[in-house]
C-alpha cells in the first residue's frame, strides 16, 4: 500500500485519511475518514429527546451504550426524506464520543492514493463550507470529504 | 457533634501509607538506576515528583516529621534536577539511605508508633548541610541558634487544632522546647477549651531557612511564631521547669514486620466497569422476572425459589459495588475549618466551623464536584451571613459566629447542609434589589419561598460591594446549576435575624433509580419514585384553566398545576383529555405538579446511563436506561420537568406565584 500521491496541481489539504467510507445524502456523495467508522447499523427506532433541534434525531441503545443520532440531511438544512430500507446509521467516533450519524444510504470505500483532493471551493459567503476538509475528484464522481469534528462536534457540547 | 479536628485525618492514613509506598518504589528505582551507573535522567523528574507528592500529602495529614525527612530528599533532587549537582553514585547512595529511612518512619507511623527512627534525623540534619556522607556528621553545634517564641492562638483548641505533633517535629531539629506557664489561669478560672500555652523553642543549629519555613507553614494557623533574639549559651540540657518533648526510646531498631495492606488502590475505570456491568445484571435479572412473571405457574416453584435468591444476590451484588465508589464527605470538609478561618480574618469577622456526620458516604463523583459550591456557599456564610462581632454582641448573640456543616442520609438520599447563625435573608431587600434590576416588577408580591428563588436567578447579588469574597453576582445559580448537574437538589431557608440554611440533596448513588416506567403516546419515560407521591385518575370537576393558559388540578383538596408531559417534552402528543389519562402527582422540594400521561407500565430499576457522555446534559432529564426490550427510555429529573412547564405557562413571576401558590410552601424544610 502506497500513500496518497501528491501531485502537483493538489494543493496542500492537511490529514487526508488513507480510505474514506463514502456515503449517499440527496443524491450527493460526502465522504468520512475510514478509521473514524466503528460500525453502520440500519436504522432503528430511536428515543426523541426533548427541546433539541431538530436535526438532533434522539438516542439509541448501542449494546448498552447510549448514542445521539444526528440525521445528516436534516443537520445540513437539505429537504427531509422519508427513511427507507437503504437508510443506514453510520456510528463514528468523535473525540472519547460516540455518534450516530442518519444517512440516506452508504456507497463506496474510496482509496484516497488513488483520487485527488482539492481544498474546498469557496462557495460565495451564503455557504457554510466549514465542515469540509476537501473535494475529491475520481473519474466523474466528485465526493466531499466531511470534518466530522466540525459537523458533530457543535452538538455534543464540544 | 464533632469539630473539625485533625483527627479526623487519620482515616485517610491508610489511604496515605499506600500511597507513600507507591512514592517510595519510584523514588528507589531511579536511585538504583543511579547508583549503577545509568543515565539517571528519565528518572529524576519522576523521583523528584514522587518526593514532592509524598511531601505535599505527609503535610496535609500533618505528618511534620515525614515532611522534613521528604523535604530534604525533595531539595536534593531538585538541585540534581536544575543541573546544580550531578546524581553520582555516592550522592544517589546517600538518597537511598534516606529513602530507607523514610521507610522506616513510615512504617513506624503505620504501625502507631511515633515515627521516630534511629539516624532519620541525623540524617536530615546531615543532607541539608550538605555533606555527602551525611550519616556520619553529626549535628554539632554550629551556625548559630535559633530562637524562637511560639504563643498558641487561645481558641486553638475550639478550632479543633492540635499543636502537639509540630512540638513533636521541632524535636526532631534538636532543640529545647520551653513551656511558659505563667499565662495558665488558677484550676477554679480555667476553661479547658481556651490554650493558654506559650513555648519558647532554642534550636542549637539554626536549621534551613526553607525547612523553619516549611514547618510552620501548616503552623501557621496554630501559632504566633516570634523570632527572639539569639542567645550564645542556648542550652543543650534542659533546665527546670522546661518540658522537653524527648525522643521516645529508640524503639524501631529492626524493620518491624511490615503491617498488612488494608486497602487496596484500584483504578477508577476498573470500578465504573464493574458497576456498569452490576447494571446490566441487573436489566438481565429485571428481564428474566418478567419472563417468569408471563410464565406465571407454568414456572416450576424450583424455578421460581431460585431466582428469589439470584435477586437477592444481585441486590447485594449492586449495593456492594456501588459501596466502592462511596467515600466519606470528609473528603471534601477536611478543608472547611482553615477556609472558615481564613475567610474570618480577611472580613474581620469571628467565625468558626461545625462539621457533623463527616463519616456520611457519597458517590465519588458527587464528592469530587463538590467542593466548589461548598466553598461558595460558606463563602456567602462568611460574607452575607455573620456579622460583625459587635452587631452580634448588640443583637443579643455570641460574638464568635458559626458555620455549621453537616451531611446525614435521609431515606435513599444523602442531605449536606450549610447553615450560619448570621442575620439571615432580608426579604425586603432582596425584593428591592430584584426590582431595581428589572428582574421583578415593582408591583410583584412574593411569598418568602419565591423571594428565595430570585436569589438563584443568575448574576443576582446583594452585596452592597464587592468583596473579593463574594457579591460578583456569580452565585447561587452556580451552585445550583453545578449541584443539579450532579443530579442534586438545592433549597435555601432563612430567618431574618437567625440566620440561613442552605440544604443539599444528593440521590445516594447516581446509578440506579428506582423509578415508575409511564408511557406518553409510544414513548416510556421513567419517573424517579421518590418524586412520586401518588397517582389518580382525574374527574372532570377536578380541573380548572387559570387565565387561559395553565390547568390547575385538585387533588385531595390541594390544588396544583398540570403538566402536560408530551408538551412539555416536545414529543408526540398523547391523550388530550386528562380524565382519560393518569395523573402522576410529583414532588420537588415545596413545589407539586400532577404530570400527565397516557398510562403507568410499572416500576422498574433503572440503571442510569448518562447523555452527557456522548451528548451533552438534556434539561428535564437525569439520564437514559434501556428497558427489557432494548429500547432507550429518558429518566426524567423532575426539578427540570417542573421548571421547564414552569417557564411554558408564562414567563412572568406573577403567573408562577399563582400557577404555585396553592401549593403548600414551607419555608423552613
Amino acid at each position: 500500500m502506497h500513500g496518497p500521491t501528491l501531485t502537483s496541481n493538489q494543493p496542500a489539504v492537511a490529514d487526508i485519511p488513507r480510505q474514506c467510507l463514502t456515503f449517499v445524502l440527496a443524491k450527493e456523495e460526502y465522504g468520512v475518514d475510514i478509521l473514524r467508522v466503528q460500525e453502520i447499523k440500519g436504522f432503528t427506532a430511536v428515543t426523541p429527546l426533548p427541546n433539541t433541534p431538530p436535526h438532533i434525531r434522539g438516542v439509541m441503545n448501542l449494546r448498552g451504550t447510549v448514542v445521539p443520532v444526528i440525521d445528516l440531511r436534516s443537520r445540513f438544512g437539505m429537504p427531509e426524506h422519508p427513511y427507507d430500507k437503504f437508510t443506514v446509521i453510520i456510528v463514528l467516533t468523535v473525540g472519547t464520543r460516540v455518534v450516530g450519524l442518519v444517512v440516506d444510504a452508504v456507497s463506496d470505500v474510496l482509496e484516497m492514493a488513488d483520487v485527488g483532493v482539492d481544498a474546498t471551493p469557496d462557495l460565495g459567503a451564503g455557504v457554510d463550507t466549514s465542515f469540509l476538509r476537501g473535494v475529491c475528484r475520481s473519474g466523474e464522481r466528485l465526493v466531499m470529504l466531511l470534518d466530522i469534528d466540525q459537523v458533530v462536534g457543535l452538538d455534543t457540547g464540544r | 457533634m464533632t469539630e473539625g479536628s485533625p483527627l479526623d485525618l487519620s482515616r485517610f492514613l491508610p489511604l496515605f501509607f499506600e500511597e507513600a509506598e507507591e512514592h517510595l518504589e519510584v523514588l528507589e528505582r531511579g536511585l538504583m538506576a543511579a547508583e549503577s551507573g545509568a543515565d539517571p535522567r528519565p528518572f529524576i523528574d519522576d523521583c523528584f515528583r514522587a518526593a514532592h507528592s509524598l511531601k505535599g500529602s505527609a503535610g496535609s495529614l500533618g505528618l511534620h516529621i515525614v515532611v522534613g525527612h521528604t523535604h530534604v530528599l525533595e531539595t536534593e533532587l531538585d538541585a540534581v534536577r536544575g543541573g546544580a549537582r550531578p546524581l553520582d553514585r555516592a550522592l544517589a547512595g546517600h538518597l537511598l539511605v534516606g529513602v530507607d529511612l523514610l521507610r522506616r518512619v513510615l512504617d513506624s507511623l503505620t504501625a502507631g508508633g511515633d515515627g521516630q527512627v534511629e539516624g532519620a534525623a541525623e540524617w536530615t540534619h546531615g543532607a541539608v548541610s550538605g555533606a555527602v556522607s551525611p550519616v556520619e556528621a553529626r549535628p554539632e553545634a554550629a551556625r548559630g541558634g535559633l530562637r524562637l517564641r511560639l504563643s498558641t492562638h487561645a481558641d486553638t483548641f475550639r478550632c479543633g487544632l492540635d499543636p502537639l505533633p509540630l512540638l513533636r517535629d521541632l524535636d526532631m531539629l534538636a532543640g529545647v522546647v520551653r513551656a511558659e506557664l505563667a499565662a495558665i489561669p488558677e484550676l477554679d478560672e480555667l476553661d479547658p477549651t481556651t490554650c493558654h500555652l506559650t513555648w519558647t523553642l532554642g534550636l542549637a543549629e539554626s536549621p534551613p531557612p526553607e525547612m523553619v519555613d516549611e514547618l510552620f507553614g501548616f503552623a501557621d494557623h496554630l501559632f504566633t511564631v516570634e523570632h527572639l533574639p539569639d542567645v550564645a549559651d542556648v542550652p543543650q540540657a534542659v533546665a527546670t521547669p522546661a518540658v522537653s518533648v524527648a525522643p521516645g526510646p529508640a524503639h524501631v531498631a529492626a524493620p518491624a514486620p511490615r503491617p498488612e495492606r488494608a486497602t487496596l488502590r484500584i483504578a477508577t475505570e476498573k470500578v465504573d466497569r464493574l458497576v456498569d456491568l452490576v447494571g446490566e445484571l441487573v436489566i438481565s435479572q429485571a428481564i428474566l422476572g418478567e419472563v417468569l412473571h408471563e410464565l406465571g405457574q407454568a414456572a416450576s416453584e424450583r424455578v421460581q425459589s431460585a431466582f428469589a435468591t439470584l435477586e437477592r444476590n444481585t441486590r447485594e451484588v449492586q449495593e456492594r459495588a456501588m459501596g466502592i465508589r462511596m467515600l466519606p464527605v470528609a473528603m471534601a470538609f477536611d478543608r472547611l475549618p482553615r477556609l472558615v478561618r481564613d475567610l474570618g480574618e480577611r472580613l474581620g469577622k469571628r467565625m468558626g466551623v461545625v462539621i457533623e456526620g463527616e463519616e456520611t458516604e457519597l458517590d465519588r463523583s458527587v464528592l469530587e464536584h463538590l467542593t466548589d459550591p461548598l466553598t461558595h456557599l460558606i463563602r456567602n456564610c462568611a460574607d452575607h451571613g455573620i456579622e460583625p462581632a459587635a452587631d452580634r454582641e448588640a443583637a443579643g448573640k455570641p460574638p464568635v459566629g458559626t458555620v455549621l456543616v453537616r451531611a446525614m442520609h435521609q431515606g435513599s438520599t444523602v442531605i449536606i447542609e450549610v447553615s450560619d447563625d448570621g442575620r439571615g435573608l432580608d426579604y425586603a431587600r432582596i425584593r428591592t434589589r430584584a426590582v431595581e434590576r428589572g428582574i421583578l416588577g415593582a408591583e410583584a408580591a412574593l411569598s418568602e419561598a419565591e423571594t428565595i428563588e430570585l436569589l438563584f436567578a443568575p448574576g443576582f447579588s446583594t452585596a452592597d460591594t464587592v468583596s473579593d469574597v463574594s457579591g460578583r453576582g456569580v452565585g447561587m445559580d452556580v451552585v445550583r446549576h453545578s449541584i443539579e448537574a450532579l443530579g442534586g437538589r438545592v433549597a435555601m431557608s432563612s430567618k431574618l435575624g437567625e440566620g440561613t440554611r442552605v440544604r443539599m440533596t444528593f440521590p445516594l448513588t447516581l446509578a440506579i433509580v428506582e423509578g415508575l416506567c409511564v408511557r406518553v403516546a409510544d414513548t416510556t419515560y421513567v419517573v424517579p419514585m421518590a418524586a412520586i407521591t401518588s397517582s389518580f385518575r382525574p374527574n372532570p370537576r377536578d380541573l380548572k384553566p387559570v387565565l387561559g393558559r395553565g390547568e390547575l388540578v385538585i387533588s385531595q383538596g390541594v390544588q396544583m398545576p398540570l403538566v402536560r408531559l408530551s408538551e412539555v417534552l416536545s414529543g408526540p402528543p398523547g391523550v388530550e383529555d386528562p380524565c382519560r389519562g393518569l395523573l402522576v402527582v410529583v414532588q420537588h422540594e415545596a413545589d407539586q405538579a400532577a404530570l400527565l400521561v397516557d398510562g403507568v407500565i410499572g416500576s422498574t430499576q433503572a440503571v442510569i446511563k448518562n447523555l452527557e457522555r456522548n451528548f451533552q446534559r438534556v434539561e428535564g432529564v437525569m439520564g437514559a436506561t434501556i428497558l427489557g426490550d432494548g429500547r432507550v427510555a429518558l429518566v426524567l429529573d423532575v426539578a427540570g420537568v417542573l421548571r421547564l412547564a414552569r417557564r411554558r405557562t408564562g414567563s412572568s413571576r406573577v403567573r408562577t406565584s399563582i400557577a404555585l401558590g396553592a401549593a403548600s410552601c414551607t419555608v423552613q424544610p
